[in-house]
Parts: C-alpha cells; sequence; structure tokens
C-alpha cells in the first residue's frame, strides 16, 4: 500500500441554480515515501479539488483516500484524527496562508504542538527556520516583513513542524517571481531527498515539473488521462492532451519558436462532452472517441493512458 | 527585426525618470534614466522582476501613472512629446496607444455588454455613428477568433472563458486601429495552451496591421517566443538591451544570466535550479553604485561605488556592467 493513496476519486460541487459540478470525475493517485508525483492540467481541470480531498479538506462524493494504511477522514468541527497529521499542506499564496497578526513563533508553533502527539523528539522552532534556509533569529518577526519566496519558506516550516510523512502542494511556487521559484523547488527537492517524505506538487507548470517530479499525472477535465514517470512523459507523451501540453510550452532560448496552439478552450465540467472527455479538442480524433469513454491502460514500464489510440511504447507487451 | 533603420522610431523614450511619493514623505526614484525605442511593426519586450519599473515605464507612454508619480524627460510618439503636452497625451491614449492588462476583467466592465464597451471608445476617438461603430467592432471580435462575433457583442464578460476574455480585451484595444499596442503580462494569468493562442495572434496583429507592441513579462519564454528585440530591467534601470536571440541565448549582464540560469529550461540533470540569491529590492532601497551588486557573484569594488552606464557593446547591443564578466562565455 501506497503512503498516500487516492481510487476512485469524484468530487462534486453544487453549481448555480442547483446544477451539479463534477470536478473529480473518478481518479487514482498514489504517492509512496520519498517521491515526488506531479498533478498537472489547465485550470478547471479537478487538480486543486483533488489535493483538497486528498487531505481532508473537502468531503469527496465517493471514493477512497488512504494515508499510511489509515481513512482520511475528512475535517469537520472537531480536530483532525491522529494519524492525520504527518499529512500537512502547503497553500499557493503565502499572503494569504500565515496569519498577519501571529510571530513566526507561533505559526510554527502550531505544527510543533501537533507533532508532539506522535510522540519522538520534537524540533525547535529555529531547527525547522534553519531547515527551509531562514535564520532562527526571525521567529519573533511577523509575516510582511518578508518576500513572497522567504513566506513561502514560512509556510513549508510550518509544515515540516509537524513532522509529517507526506505533503500535498498546491501551486507552491507559482505566485512567485522566477529566481524565487527555483530556490522554493530546490528547497522541495532537499527535503524529500532528506527526510524521505512523499510530496504530491500540484502545478500548472510543466517545465518546472519535468524538472522535479518523479512522477508526472495529467488531468483533463475531472480525469486522469496519463500518468508517467516525467522524463519519458516529456519526451514523448502517449495521450494527446499531454502533447498538447507539453507543445505550448515557451522556450526561453532566444530562437523565436511560437508555441504550438490546442485550439478551444476546456469545456464546462457541468456539462462533459460524451466519450472521451478530450474529444472535441484532440488533434487525432476518431468517431469511436465521442461515443466510448477510454479506459486507462497500462502501455509502459508505470504509464498509463486514457486513449483509444494510444500504442503501447516499444518493447513494452 | 533588430535591423537599424533610417526611420524615426513610431515611439522613443529618453532619459525617463519617474519618482514616487515614499510613505516617509520623501520621494524615491522608481525609473532612472531609462531610453527605450520601438519601431513600427516592431515587437519590443520589457524583461524584469517585480518592482523594477517597467510597468511603470508603460503606464507613462499612456499617462496613466498612479497618482503623486512625477515623470521626467520626454515620450516621443511619431515625434510628439506625451509628457510635455497633456493634450498630446489625451489625444494619442486609447486611440494611437491602447493598452491590455494581466486580468482582462480589470479591462473589461462586468455590467457593460461587450458590444457597449468596445464601441464607446471607437465612437468618440473615431466620430462614428454607433451602427458603424457597431460594425468595426464585430470586424476585431472576428479578427482575434471570437465565434459568433454579432452575438457575443450582447453577451457579458463572465459568460466567456479567461482566453475569450483576454482576446475580447486585445479586440477592444484594437477597435480604435492604435499604432501602439502595450501588453501587460497579457498571458500571464492564463494556461499555457491558451497563452499559445494569445501569443499566436498577437504576432499575427502585428503582420497583418503592422502594429507595433511593448510586450512587458516577467516570462522569458513569452519573449523568446514573440519579441524581436529586449530590454532587461532591474532597479529602475535598463540593464541590456539587445536582439532576442542575442539576449536570450548569449546573455551578457550577470542579471540576465541569472534570470535565465533559474529557469527550469532544457532537459533536467542532477544538478539543481541556479537561484538567484537574494531578492529585488524594493523601490526607495535601491543599493547604491550597480543595483545588482549584492545578489552578482561577478561583483567588484567598482560595482559597490558607481552606477554603470549602458554602454554599446556591439550593433543594437548594450549592457550597464562595467566588468563585463560574460563577454566570451557561452550561454
Amino acid at each position: 500500500m501506497s503512503l498516500l493513496s487516492i481510487r476512485d476519486l469524484v468530487v462534486r460541487y453544487r453549481g448555480h441554480s442547483g446544477a451539479t459540478v463534477t470536478a473529480v470525475a473518478g481518479c487514482d493517485l498514489d504517492v509512496e515515501e520519498g517521491q515526488i508525483v506531479a498533478l498537472v492540467g489547465e485550470s478547471g481541470c479537478g487538480k486543486s479539488s483533488l489535493g483538497k480531498a486528498a487531505v481532508g479538506l473537502i468531503r469527496p462524493a465517493a471514493g477512497s483516500v488512504t494515508f499510511d494504511g489509515e481513512p482520511v477522514e475528512p475535517l469537520g468541527q472537531r480536530a483532525r484524527p491522529a494519524a492525520q497529521r504527518r499529512l500537512q499542506m502547503v497553500f499557493q499564496d503565502p499572503f494569504s496562508s500565515l496569519n498577519p497578526r501571529r510571530r513566526i513563533a507561533d505559526l510554527i508553533g502550531d505544527g510543533l504542538r501537533v507533532s508532539e502527539l506522535h510522540g519522538g523528539r520534537q524540533l525547535s522552532v529555529g531547527e525547522c527556520l534553519e531547515r527551509v534556509g531562514l535564520s532562527a533569529g526571525i521567529a519573533d518577526r511577523f509575516p510582511h516583513q518578508f518576500s513572497g519566496g522567504q513566506r513561502q519558506r514560512i509556510a513549508i516550516a510550518r509544515a515540516l513542524a509537524a513532522q509529517p510523512r507526506c505533503i500535498v502542494a498546491d501551486e507552491p511556487i507559482s505566485a512567485l517571481d522566477a529566481s524565487a521559484q527555483a530556490s522554493i523547488a530546490n528547497l522541495l527537492v532537499s527535503l524529500v531527498d532528506d527526510l524521505k517524505v512523499g510530496l504530491l506538487f500540484i502545478s500548472h507548470d510543466l517545465s518546472i515539473v519535468r524538472r522535479i517530479a518523479d512522477i508526472t499525472t495529467v488531468m483533463y477535465l475531472g480525469r486522469v488521462v496519463e500518468t508517467a514517470p516525467s522524463e519519458p512523459l516529456w519526451r514523448a507523451p502517449l495521450h494527446p492532451y499531454s502533447a498538447g501540453l507539453i507543445g505550448a510550452i515557451t522556450e526561453p532560448d532566444g530562437r523565436g519558436r511560437m508555441p504550438a496552439d490546442l485550439p478551444g478552450d476546456v469545456p464546462d465540467p457541468a456539462a462533459p462532452p460524451p466519450g472521451c472527455r478530450f474529444h472535441p479538442r484532440c488533434p487525432i480524433a476518431i468517431d469511436r472517441c465521442s461515443v466510448e469513454v477510454p479506459e486507462r491502460r497500462l502501455l509502459g514500464p508505470g504509464r498509463t493512458a486514457a486513449c483509444h489510440l494510444a500504442e503501447p511504447v516499444a518493447a513494452f507487451v | 527585426m533588430a535591423s537599424v533603420s533610417t526611420k524615426p522610431p513610431l515611439l522613443s523614450i529618453e532619459g525617463l525618470t519617474i519618482s514616487l511619493p515614499t510613505a516617509e514623505g520623501q520621494r524615491a526614484e522608481a525609473v532612472r534614466g531609462v531610453d527605450l525605442a520601438i519601431g513600427r511593426g516592431e515587437i519590443v519586450g520589457l524583461a524584469g522582476e517585480s518592482g523594477s519599473g517597467k510597468t511603470l515605464t508603460a503606464l507613462s507612454v499612456l499617462g496613466l501613472l498612479p497618482g503623486g508619480a512625477r515623470p521626467v524627460g520626454r515620450i516621443l510618439f511619431e515625434e510628439r512629446d506625451l509628457l510635455a503636452s497633456g493634450r498630446a497625451a489625451r489625444s494619442v491614449r486609447g486611440a494611437e496607444v491602447a493598452m491590455v492588462f494581466q486580468d482582462p476583467m480589470t479591462a473589461l466592465h462586468p455590467m457593460l455588454s461587450i458590444g457597449r464597451q468596445m464601441t464607446e471608445h471607437v465612437r468618440f476617438h473615431l466620430r462614428l455613428s454607433q451602427h458603424a461603430a457597431d460594425t468595426v467592432a464585430v470586424e476585431m471580435l472576428d479578427r482575434v477568433r471570437i465565434p459568433n462575433p454579432r452575438e457575443a457583442m450582447t453577451r457579458y464578460p463572465h459568460q466567456f472563458s479567461g482566453g475569450m476574455r483576454q482576446r475580447i480585451a486585445i479586440a477592444s484595444a484594437l477597435a480604435a486601429g492604435p499604432k501602439l499596442l502595450i501588453a501587460d503580462e497579457p498571458t500571464t494569468a492564463l494556461d499555457v495552451t491558451v497563452q499559445a493562442g494569445i501569443l499566436r495572434l498577437i504576432e499575427g496583429l502585428r503582420r497583418e496591421l503592422q502594429l507595433s507592441v511593448l510586450l512587458i513579462t516577467h516570462d522569458l519564454g513569452v519573449m523568446s517566443a514573440l519579441a524581436d528585440r529586449v530590454y532587461v530591467m532591474y532597479a529602475g534601470r535598463v540593464v541590456e538591451r539587445g536582439a532576442r536571440a542575442d539576449v536570450l541565448a548569449q546573455p551578457r549582464h550577470p542579471y540576465t544570466r541569472g534570470l535565465l540560469d533559474a529557469l527550469p529550461h532544457g532537459s533536467p540533470s542532477d544538478h539543481p535550479l541556479r537561484a538567484l540569491p537574494g531578492s529585488p529590492p524594493a523601490i526607495g532601497r535601491f543599493p547604491a553604485g550597480c543595483a545588482f551588486h549584492p545578489r552578482c557573484r561577478f561583483a567588484e569594488d567598482i560595482c559597490r561605488a558607481d552606477v554603470p552606464d549602458l554602454m554599446p557593446v556591439a550593433p543594437g547591443r548594450a549592457i550597464a556592467c562595467p566588468i563585463d564578466p560574460l563577454a566570451a562565455v557561452p550561454a
């Protein structure tokens, strides 16, 4: 059993005028110890909903989330069960995720109090700060005294104070300047390597994902369309949507190459297209795609894709 | 293109300095002696991190600086000085120079139909009847590939996706037939797939309409796709300028090099991303000498003492770095 295991997850929201929107329509995902799993896709694909359901911030309509062998219960009025406190979350915007009226020591102290409950040696505030590359001397300062990148380090230090075994990070670098993005990405990689935590890294930025993630999972309109080790997925994507996403990335190489256009918009999740949800935008769709929902098939070592037309990779039977 | 033109540029910014009031009642310079030129049909990119002064530079062209900001210098648009004459600035704004913003919802009024907001300035600037202005707006919506443009005129911004809204904002900006489009992070709020469509659209409009574009973005990938020439700003000054291929593939200023090294392009390898140390300085706290020296791994005593001038190093290429440590280093 994986450290974090998500099976057949469905998340629904009630939309305007009583209509129901299915944001996550049956997804499987696994995160192992010491592994970075990236979840990518366009806005509205359901990746953030999946992340929130994974830590119990929203109640799934169906399916299961298991952390360390125990089911993750959606958070209610009462405190989070002790078994789930080693599953932590880091949010996108470090300007809203840190209470501006509390000192850094108090923010991190919350995480430390959580770790008391699962025994073992407790870290100090200073150790948590130094672990993320900040000085222990900033503990009595307030969040507004720091830049975006430093605040995200503080948010990560708070998650680390709880001595997590798995972290779900929802777009943790997309609100930051390019140089801060690189340093936060490096920090996350070193934490996963040193502490052997599992990291579910939710991002729309494929170029950073390629650099840091072991496994990349691509979502489209509530469904996982492809999962693979990052490098082979990038080099030879099996799903036409993955190919479209990769082709749309710009390279800062000065060559003046225009990114490939993937025409059309993500359809309304309240009324997803029949058959393969990607077929109206797919450059290679055939008649079958508009009728029959493609199953995820094993097409290579650790590689699955949900496309009628995807071929197994060479030398894989 | 980067070729040296004998014709005067469409827009020429000369010695632009912009000071802002600070919380302590002082004034601080946010833009410091910027020179920038844009030719007809040329796409010029302005790159830099937050606080580098790139957006203030652009807003000064439109006379849209925030209250209390004081610009000094010359902004020549077809040889009319927009800073010297409020009348010239007003007649140019929205008619000959138009702008699109990062978030199309800041440009589009949520309670007005697309048709209403696309025709108001067209009627004012071109002195057209409502009927004629409608025709212009429908043509423009069609050009930016909004499906059923006539029907779209009756709808409201919230009925469109983010990418469609940005197309509508671009159509609206171009409806009065401007010669210069200022695009401030036009794709930053969009997904890569939608971004690709907008970049292709801007490139197409440049070709078809001989439009000039001032593209402001911190995204050097976007810069690489679209810009003919690139200016890199740091702490209110231009630190490097040149043709796109030169600046991005052979950066000469350590800051440009640092920005490029921090990006996760190319194939992954075992070494981590090379982050620039530190953060960009805040306005009013720019370091003395070369403002980049505290973050520069090549800094010497001269960098702490003197402000480096932007010196030409090759045709069309200039850098503001007295030691030029990357002169012969391959990227």
